[in-house]
């Protein structure tokens, strides 16, 4: 992989926690994810893989080694800086689609745009077309808590890419779906490499993870070869 | 800005039974502030009506025309036979200002000429404090020239025996005493007094000749009705009562006192409505705890996630305090409309506790705030 199409590149990233009792969730590991491209994070329960979208979506800090995004170090930022960070690069899916129950569709897609110059009525037409994107047009002015799963899950996805995001992280995203909508939801998360951003998928379904250009296997906390 | 507007209206509006609860102490307090304030300045107004009529220990009768004979002393003695009266008699303000001095060649005050009877002059609760008895005033053959003069302008003439003489407009007249008042007419203290007969014999006709009657508190306007048509059955005297607005501290006092209950119950209510706020704002982040990771997770900075707490709780307020201050003024109104009273509105009065409403409910926003900002970006993850 040349320097230029790398994205993201963890080198010697560990995670130790000390609270409650001193535990190691991710062993040193280093890991180079390309530009427009697809990763699966796979492995048993436990082994680390939320730790590791975590990280890589700068939740959480690595308490040891360096993580580079486009060529900035991300590993020291402050809680500060890496809210702006995430705010600018990463878009996230995560399992339950995380929406605000009472809030229409577009208006739970208006939480990623955390600008707060941009014009409401801006707001509002970026967060149909992002809505379109996901074939949701017809249901924009619907209330989440009216949405199927697998609707749900679609707002999520247009959520997350409504800020043409670098780099898109997914735990699990077909956790809660059943296979047919899964494999729909999965049609529209691996689409968002065609528009130029990184897709990083944690799930446990076999074919979820066939479907990406590469995957990466934890267990215990390391990278199994 | 207008979308942080706009999203902290939505969750407010999201959950309505929650943000009235939240909202109910504030208004509650705004509104009870405010309906004290507004009553007790509009019954305060009514009170100093009526106090003006009736707390008067005196009434004082005026001629608007001139009177050559006085009063009768038949009718001052009517008048003095009621019950509720004790003294009657003329106190008159003669001239306004006449030239006082000690001597020919001294300098002369100017001070006013009071024409008094006894009963006058007690009746206005003035004592001698040197000089010949009271009742000497009214026993002087009629060409005299015998004057009392107030304890205050003695000094300022810098008389000090009994007996010396003053000159007012280059006349000389002899001093019979010194006069002193502390009840209300203490414009005797700088005046030169005389009889009605002294008076009228060096000056003619008075410039507002009265009577005054020292009456029980309570009785002043029944009082001063009968003395004006007893004085004047044919009403060619044109008198009028001008019986003189007094105890100006106790109506001040009353008022501050009623205003002050009415804040301090007000300071009690939004300090509940604040603990409200606060209580209500803490289970909302509570609930609100994925929500929030969520935004964290999307990239809201701390400070965002804080005030966009912060920013319901002020609106909540705002709204609260808005509603409360116009409930308030519905009401005081209603209730002055059904007493058939003028509402008397303070213009600084919805202003300042529309504010105070925000402040208080800002102030309980300030915990559930911290604890908000400090919820994690990691629990949108693990939730
Ligand atoms: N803050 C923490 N403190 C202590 N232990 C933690 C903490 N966060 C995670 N862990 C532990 O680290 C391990 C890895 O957790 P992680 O959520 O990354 O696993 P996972 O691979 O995503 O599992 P699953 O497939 O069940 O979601 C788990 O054993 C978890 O209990
Ligand atoms: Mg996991």
């Amino acid at each position: 992989m040349s320097q230029s199409a790398v994205l993201a590149e963890l080198v010697d990233v560990e995670l130790e926690v000390h609270r409650p009792v001193y535990t190691r969730i991710l062993h040193p590991l280093t890991l180079r994810v390309g530009r427009s491209t697809s990763l699966a994070v796979v492995g048993p329960s436990g082994a680390g893989k939320t730790t590791l979208a975590a990280i890589l979506g700068a939740l959480q800090p690595p308490s040891g080694g360096t993580y580079h995004f486009a060529g900035a170090n991300i590993a020291d930022l402050s809680r500060k800086e890496s809210a702006r960070f995430r705010n600018l690069n990463i878009g996230f899916v995560f399992q339950n689609a995380n929406l605000i129950d009472e809030r229409s569709a577009w208006r739970n897609v208006a939480i990623a745009l955390t600008d707060p110059t941009l014009e409401r009525r801006a707001v509002e037409q970026r967060c149909r077309e992002a809505l379109a994107d996901v074939g949701l047009q017809a249901i924009a002015d619907r209330e989440a808590a009216l949405l199927s799963g697998g609707e749900r899950q679609r707002v999520a996805i247009a959520r997350a890419m409504v800020k043409n995001p670098l780099m898109v992280i997914a735990d699990e995203p077909t956790g809660a779906l059943d296979q047919t909508t899964g494999r729909d939801v999965l049609a529209l998360l691996y689409g968002v490499t065609a528009r130029g951003a990184t897709l990083v998928i944690v799930s446990h379904d076999p074919y979820a993870a066939s479907l990406a250009a590469s995957s990466v296997s934890l267990v215990d906390g390391r990278i199994a070869e | 800005m207008a979308n942080a507007t706009a999203d902290a209206y939505l969750s407010m509006t999201s959950r309505p039974v929650r943000t009235v609860a939240m909202i109910a102490g504030i208004l509650l307090a705004v509104a009870s502030t405010s309906a004290a304030v507004l009553i007790a300045d509009t019954q305060q107004a009514q009170i100093d009506l009526r106090f003006d009529a009736q707390r008067s220990g005196h009434v004082m009768i005026q001629a608007r025309a001139p009177q050559p004979q006085g009063f009768t002393p038949e009718a001052v003695r009517q008048i003095e036979g009621l019950s509720v009266a004790s003294e009657a008699g003329e106190l008159s303000i003669w001239r306004e200002s006449v030239p006082v001095a000690s001597s020919p060649f001294t300098s002369a005050q100017s001070v006013p000429l009071v024409v008094a009877s006894a009963s006058g002059l007690e009746a206005s609760g003035t004592s001698p404090v040197a000089g010949a008895r009271l009742d000497t005033i009214d026993l002087m053959p009629a060409p005299n020239a015998v004057v009392w003069i107030g304890a205050t302008l003695a000094r300022r003439l810098g008389i000090r025996d009994r007996l010396q003489s003053v000159w007012i407009h280059g006349r000389s007249f002899t001093v019979a005493g010194w006069l002193q008042n502390d009840s209300g007419f203490e414009y005797i203290n700088n005046s030169v007094v005389m009889s009605s007969a002294t008076g009228r014999q060096h000056y003619g006709n008075g410039d507002l000749v009265r009577l005054l009657v020292k009456v029980r508190p309570g009785s002043a306007s029944a009082v001063g009705e009968f003395a004006m048509s007893t004085l004047d059955p044919t009403g060619q005297q044109m008198l009028a009562d001008v019986t003189p607005p007094d105890g100006e501290v106790l109506r001040a006092n009353v008022a501050a006192d009623v205003r002050r209950v009415g804040i301090g119950l007000g300071m009690f209510v939004g300090l509940v409505g604040m603990v409200a706020v606060a209580n209500t704002l803490s289970m909302a982040v509570q609930q609100r705890t994925r929500e929030l990771g969520l935004r964290s997770a999307m990239g809201f900075s701390r400070a965002r996630i804080g005030s966009l707490i912060l920013l319901e709780s002020a609106m909540a307020g705002l709204v609260a305090a808005l509603m409360g201050a116009a409930l308030a003024h519905l009401g005081a109104y209603l209730w002055s409309a059904s007493q058939g009273w003028e509402i008397i509105i303070n213009p600084l009065l919805a202003p300042t506790v529309v504010a105070a409403g925000t402040f208080f409910s800002v102030l309980g926003g300030i915990v559930p705030a911290y604890r908000a900002a400090s919820v994690s970006p990691l629990t949108a993850m693990r939730s």
